[in-house]
């Protein structure tokens, strides 16, 4: 190219691998050549071709830049120095791109080396952190350790001691320095190390925490009794390492707990006396008191005056309230050992409460109280019941609510259904109301709400024996009871499946008035003089009648045998031998088997009546005696005696 | 505070419900001839009613 517009266009277009230039151009000179090429190309080698180049001025360009110079006279020189500029250029080239890739690398390195160097600093201050809540939870472990008042230990498997806390120090007056390393049979009594060591073995064999109860000496506090949670430490294998133990001194409580069981048996004790007490003394005042209820039928028969006649009520009921008193004792000594006895049948409440309403109907006209019932509500509706106890409850709510009324008020009786199977049975009454605070005593022996002021009678044990009767027919009774407005008590039994079976109503009791009848010889086997004027008393009634009497069990065997009499009548409760024994022997005797036997005891329980009924005796009357009744059954089995051996009376 | 004790009060009882019986057995007693059948009754009542009321008075009841 000629002119520097081609040259300055042709450098900025494309490079070159080597510039060569004339010094002397028409449009301009090689120096402002030079010049541009070293602005546009600074890399690509620049020859200069000349003539007249003097050799100064050749060294002088090749200061300045250029890579050769050739004379145009020596112009065969310019192929090599064509070739060597090239070489060079690319040389240096490649020393350039050296370099650049070296502080390329230097300077990754310098950045690598910066954020290395950061994340040391980072991971330096993570780890100091770290360390430091590790002190911190040291410290806050030790802290729980110590503080706790727990004694708190920790073994290894070979029972040296690793760890004790500050309460192990000052409970067993040991510094942790003196333990660490021991083993307990090197601190404590023989006896108790092995207990502890039992117990670590057992916590570590099973694996798991286990709590003992162990006895500690404490120097000079004597002995302790310990609460101690035991729990071996398991390592990643699972398998244990060492063995913890957290102990808490329970030495007081046990002592309170022994304080309360202590306490507790002693009340019990004194309870069972008590009751031992009652219903021996109840067993003693029944005897006389049968007699009372006897010959008090007896005047009742006589020909007395009316007022005389008043007065025999007024003893008979005195007699019945006494033996009602007695009666509820034994029934509740009863319940209290388990050993009342229930005959659960099906019973109709309406026939049921019809009963016991008819009994509290007379008190109830005397203070103009009305008893209303929800026929309804009653209607053929059964429930699991003794039907004698529970005719005796009923009567207990019943003459409660007659007895705490007000003059004019009303007793409602009514049922309601409050669950699918049971039944409860409502006796309301109008009277004052409990207040709350009493109404938890109404259930507890001997408790009469203000009856001390109102003069009411009663044995208040009532409500006792109650709920007794009603927990053991599995039934509950309770109370609600509004101030000013009256209370209602209740009693909740099963219902029956099936229907009531009505109880066959008593057969029709002859009178008292003297009769012939049939000449007879009857032997009253019995121990008490009272009861024997009674039954004679009782069969001077019957003027056909010889009585022969026994005082023990072996006479009247004897009298028996010798007598042949028509009827026994037969004492449980005899000095030598048991009524019992003496029917067995009557029914083993060919001579005797035949002779009606009739029981007459103070002891009705079902059990009883049904073994010795079950045993050959022909009836079994229960003491008081009523008059009416002893005749009738004498009378009825002598009849069947002579009906069954018609010939007796000719020989008699 | 003795008499409060359920078995005091009990024994109360008791012994009232006795006197009430021995009461009207001899104000009954008081009108009969001498060798009457009721008068050997009454005497049978009175005698069951004081040996009940010296049992009752017999026994010391426990502390309760």
């Amino acid at each position: 190219m000629a002119t520097r517009e081609e040259f300055e266009r042709a450098l900025g277009s494309q490079p070159f691998d080597v510039i060569i230039a004339d010094d002397r151009l028409p449009s301009f000179d090689g120096l402002t050549a030079q010049a541009i090429a070293a602005r546009l190309r600074p890399t690509t080698p620049f020859i200069f071709v000349s003539g007249t180049l003097g050799e100064d001025i050749a060294v002088e360009r090749i200061k300045n830049g250029a890579t050769d110079y050739v004379l145009k006279q020596r112009l065969g020189r310019l192929p090599g120095a064509i070739t060597r500029a090239i070489a060079e250029a690319r040389m240096r080239d490649e020393h350039a791109q050296a370099a650049g890739e070296i502080r390329r690398l230097n300077a990754d390195l310098e950045a690598r080396v910066l954020q290395r160097t950061a994340q040391l600093a980072e991971a330096n201050h993570a780890l100091e952190e770290r360390e430091q809540a590790l002190r911190h939870s040291e410290a806050r472990l030790s802290a729980i350790l110590d503080h706790s008042p727990a004694v708190i230990c920790m073994k290894d498997l070979d029972g040296r001691y690793v760890f004790v806390n500050r309460q192990f120090e000052r409970n067993l007056a040991m510094t942790r320095e003196t333990v660490v390393g021991l083993k307990d049979h090197d601190v404590f009594p023989p006896r108790l190390a092995d207990m502890y060591r039992a117990n670590d073995a057992e916590a570590i064999r099973l694996r798991q925490a286990l709590h003992f109860e162990e006895p500690a000496l404490h120097p000079g506090g004597g002995v302790h009794v310990y609460n101690s949670a035991k729990f071996p430490l398991l390592g990643l294998d699972g398998e244990p390492y060492a063995i913890c133990t957290v102990s808490t001194d329970i030495t007081e409580r046990k002592h309170a707990e022994d304080e309360i069981k202590a306490a507790r048996l002693e009340a019990e004790r004194a309870n069972r006396a008590k009751s031992e007490f009652l219903s021996r003394m109840s067993h003693d005042l029944r005897t006389p008191l049968n007699a009372v209820l006897g010959f008090a039928q007896l005047l009742g028969a006589d020909a007395l005056t009316d007022d005389q006649h008043d007065s025999v009520r007024q003893i008979r009921r005195g007699g019945e309230h006494l033996l009602d008193l007695i009666n509820e004792v034994l029934d509740i000594a009863r319940i209290e050992a388990g050993q009342l006895s229930l005959s659960p049948e099906p019973v109709e409440v309406r026939e049921i409460v019809g009963h016991a309403l008819a009994l509290v109907a007379p008190l109830a006209r005397q203070r103009q109280i009305s008893l209303v019932t929800s026929e309804s509500a009653l209607a053929s509706r059964s429930v699991v019941a003794d039907r004698q106890r529970l005719n005796q409850i009923l009567l207990n709510l019943l003459s409660n609510a007659v007895k705490y009324n007000r003059d004019g008020g009303q007793v409602t009786v009514g049922v309601e259904q409050p669950s699918e199977h049971n039944l409860r049975i409502n006796v309301t009454d109008t009277g004052p109301g409990i207040p709350p605070q009493k109404l938890r005593l109404l259930f507890r022996p001997f408790e009469r709400l203000g009856a001390e002021s109102t003069a009411i009678e009663g044995t208040g044990l009532g409500l006792t024996l109650s709920r007794g009767l009603a927990e053991a027919m599995g039934g509950t009774i309770g109370v609600v009871s509004r101030l000013d407005v009256g209370s209602t008590f209740w009693i909740e039994l099963r219902l029956a499946n099936e229907t009531a079976v009505s109880p066959v109503p008593s057969a029709e009791l002859p009178t008292l008035e003297a009769a012939d009848g049939p000449a007879a010889t009857v032997l009253y086997i019995e121990d008490n003089i009272a009861n024997l004027r009674l039954v004679e008393r009782v069969l001077s009634r019957r003027r056909a009648v010889r009585l022969l009497t026994a005082p023990d069990g072996r006479q009247g065997l004897s009298r028996a045998l010798s007598e042949r009499p028509d009827v026994v009548l037969l004492d449980l409760h005899l000095p030598d031998l048991n009524g019992e024994e003496v029917l067995r022997q009557i029914k083993a005797e060919v001579s005797l088997r035949a002779t009606p036997v009739i029981v007459l005891s103070a002891d009705a329980t079902p059990g009883q009546v049904r073994r010795l009924l079950a045993s050959g005796a022909d009836a079994y009357l229960t003491k008081p005696l009523n008059i009416q009744e002893v005749l009738a059954v004498i009378d009825r089995t002598l009849r069947t005696v002579r009906a069954a051996s018609p010939s007796a009376e000719d020989g008699a | 505070m003795s008499e409060t004790t359920p078995g005091a009060r009990w024994r109360h009882d008791l012994k009232n419900q006795l006197g009430i019986v021995l009461g009207f057995a001899e104000l009954i007693l008081e009108d009969q001839e001498p060798s009457s059948a009721t008068r050997a009754d009454l005497e049978e009542i009175l005698k069951a009613a004081r040996r009940a009321m010296d049992l009752v008075d017999a026994w010391e009841a426990p502390s309760d």
